[in-house]
Parts: structure tokens; sequence; C-alpha cells
């Protein structure tokens, strides 16, 4: 719903934009140049939100091709050309980067997150105001689970759900494309763990997971954002890197207890940055 | 303001401080949140882990993060999880518990290291752990000015 609403801002935008230029006739704007340029703004989103560099690439260079033909840098290259050598760039990106038409929330998983365009997609967003029982004063002002006392688990109405997480299942899939996604993990048998991470931050605990004998399997997929994933240190970890032009790094010490469930890692990182925590 | 100090021999072993005024102004709540931070090494915020329940001192904590189902408490070692939202803390905790962004507030004293970051969120490093926060433009400049005071404070 959000990215109908941004394909169809940025087309006013571009309208508006339109307008503008033509009244100072930079370029002769016409109606079909307008739609088109709509057109192309949706088809690079779409591009964007699956990563894929020919659908990004390609609008642009139509409409800038259309759109500014006449002036002699760009006119002394044909549009087939142009667009031959978009396809070139849009290829080459693809093999360094890795991106590829992912079909978003596929896959067979137990649990599948997904956060494609909310700034701070995954969170609670509890920007409220709180009450004033705070300045009562003394412990009689504290709600019970602030007081420095041992009592029974209190129940109100302020709370959100029993704050016990679920468990996710054996198989789960983080996908992020922009803003920023925090998961905990939980899961009773963990076998597997994708993170698909795009231009955003993408932060994952193994927060209450057991992982048995055979291990488990993490695949982090990262374009240009970064990915930070927290594992407890009692698992023995295997890496495989394949980066780009960013960073892989490790911090803090893994198990060398050869007999503790291994993470077996592959970790294909293009222009951004994985961070892997122990601790 | 005036502050009065009664030194009784027959009160009990635990003092008390009443605050005595005739509204909750602002500067009453400070001093409540600033009293609050002195002894907080005494409140405990009662946290789960599973379907133990534990109470942890607020020296403890790094930081807090709310998530869709719940309210992540980050210690060093551990995460666990309150009921509690993270609007109802920020008005209860001690001055140095600082929002940091939407979604997280961070205990000051355990901050050992901020990297700015003029284009997005700043990363924060606590004593003693790999964990990092991260610090929402909007609230660095109050994070940071809270780490100031404390620096010219000692």
């Amino acid at each position: 719903m959000k990215a109908k609403r941004i394909i169809a801002g940025i087309g006013l935008l571009a309208i508006a934009g339109a307008i503008v230029i033509n009244r100072f006739t930079v370029i002769n704007f016409s109606i079909v140049n307008i739609i088109l340029s709509v057109i192309a703004c949706g088809l690079v989103i779409t591009g964007l939100r699956s990563r894929n560099f020919f659908l990004t690439l390609l609008p642009i260079t139509f409409i800038v091709h259309r759109l500014f033909g006449n002036y002699s840098i760009i006119s002394k290259i044909s549009l087939p050309s142009a667009m031959g050598v978009t396809a070139l760039v849009a290829g080459g990106l693809t093999l360094i980067v890795g991106g590829k038409n992912r079909r978003i929330g596929s896959g067979n998983t137990d649990r599948c997150y997904i956060n494609d365009w909310s700034p701070s997609g995954g969170q609670g967003g509890q920007g409220g105001q709180g009450g004033g029982q705070g300045g009562q004063g003394g412990k009689e002002g504290l709600p019970g689970f602030l007081r420095g006392e041992v009592g029974p688990v209190q129940e109100d109405g302020s709370m959100q759900n029993n704050g016990t997480p679920t468990d996710d299942g054996e198989d789960i899939k983080i996908t992020n494309s922009f803003g920023k996604l925090t998961r905990y993990l939980h899961s009773e048998n963990l076998k597997r763990v994708k993170i698909d991470n795009g231009f955003g931050n993408c932060i994952v605990y193994y927060d209450n997971v057991y992982v048995d004998e055979n291990g488990s399997r993490l695949e982090v997929s990262n374009g240009f954002g970064q990915v930070n994933v927290y594992i407890p240190p009692f698992y023995r970890f295997r890496m495989k890197q394949d980066n780009g032009f960013g960073s892989i790094n490790v911090f803090g010490n893994s198990s060398m207890d050869p007999n503790a469930p291994l993470i077996d890692a592959k970790i294909d990182n293009g222009m951004g940055k994985v961070n892997i925590y122990f601790g | 303001m005036k502050i009065r100090v009664e030194i009784d021999p027959s009160y009990g072993n635990e003092e008390e401080v009443v605050i005595r005024c005739n509204a909750l102004s602002e500067e009453v709540m400070m001093l409540q949140k600033q009293l609050s931070g002195i002894v907080s090494d005494k409140l405990k915020l009662e946290v789960y882990k599973g379907d133990t329940v534990l109470y942890l001192s607020l020296d403890e904590i790094l930081f807090l993060e709310t998530t869709e189902y719940f309210l992540a408490v980050h210690t060093a070692k551990e995460i666990y999880t309150a009921k509690e939202r993270l609007y109802a803390l920020e008005e209860l905790l001690p001055t140095s518990f600082v929002r940091i962004s939407k979604s997280a507030i961070a205990n000051i004293t355990n901050i050992r290291s901020v990297k700015r970051n003029i284009t997005g969120p700043s990363e924060i490093e606590f004593n003693g752990t790999v964990k990092r926060a991260y610090a929402s433009r909007n609230y660095l400049k109050q994070l940071m000015n809270r780490l100031e005071e404390k620096r010219i404070n000692k």
C-alpha cells in the first residue's frame, strides 16, 4: 500500500516537474512523455524493491534518452545502443552485487519476516505519552515491576500481550529491503536462517534458539545495507564468504568445542556490511 | 525550593525521601528522577526469560528495545523480555536512561563509545560486550548532551 502511495507521489512530482520544465522550454514535454515518465518511475521503484538492476536501470535510460535526446551529448548514442550499454552495466552490477529478482516471501519457510518500505519496520512504534505516575514519589509511586521487591506478576491493561515470544520454527526467512528491521529469533530446533537485505539495516538476534547436534545454516545475502547477526558464543561457527566491495566482520569468539553445535554460514555481500557478533 | 534533612534516631534503617509540593511540576519530576537514579542500584526491573521471572538490576541493562511482540531488555550477555511499554518505562527510569530512537532507550552509564554517522543512525558501543545499539539522528543530540553532562559532572 505504501509502495503504491510512493509510486503515485513520484508520478505527481514527475508531472509537476515536467510542467515546470516545459514552461522554461528546456525540453518539449508531451503527454506521452509524461505518461512514460510515470511508468518508468514505477518500474524503477519495482526494480529497487526486487533488487533487480535491469528493471531499475533500463527504464531510467529509456526515459532519459527520450526526454533529453535532443541534447548533443545524448544524441550521439542511439536509443538501442544506450539500452544495450545499460543492459551490460546492469549485468555487471548483478554479477558483482549478486542481486537477482527474488520472489519476496516465497519458499518453504516456517516464519517469514518481510520489511519492504517501512522506515522503522518491525518496531513497535510506541511513541505515545506515558502516564504521570512516576512523580508520585517513593516505592508506592512505582509500579510493581520497578519496585525493589519481589512480588507476583502484575497483570494490568497496559500489557500488549503475555510477553512470551512465539516459536519461529525450524526454517526462518527474513527479508528487508529498506529501513530498519530488528528480529529476535526463537526456535526450539533451528535448522536454517535466511536473511535477505537490500538497502536497509537488518539486525537479527539468536535470542532463544536451540540448535541440535546436526547444526544450523545461516544464509545472509546483503546488497548495499548492513546486516548484524548476534549469535550466542557457545556455538561453533564456520563461514563461507563471498564479498564484493563491502565488508564482512566477525566480532567476539565462537565456541572451539568440537562437540558444540555448528552454525554453518554462507555470507554473500555486495557493497554493504555484514557483522557477525558472538556474545 | 527548600531542602531539609531531618535526623531522627527513632527512624528505621531505610531512609526515605519525601518531596512535598503543591503540584507535579517539571522540576519536581526531574528531582524525583534524579533521586531515583541515585538509588537505581536498588531498583529492579521485572523481566522474563522463557517461563522464569527475574528481577534485574537497572545497572545491568544496556538498552531496551521494542519489538512487535515484546520489549527486549539487553544486558551484556542476555536478552530478556519485559511486558511494559517503552514510553511507560521512559517516564519511570532514572535519568541515566536516555531515548536513542523511536524504539529504544539506552543506559548511558554503560556506553563506551558513540560512532557518529551523518547519513544514518549512529552506532553505540557498550562496556564489556559486543552488542551495539543505534541512535537515530533525531535523538542523537539529546544523547550527546546527556553524555556531556555526565562527563562534566565527573
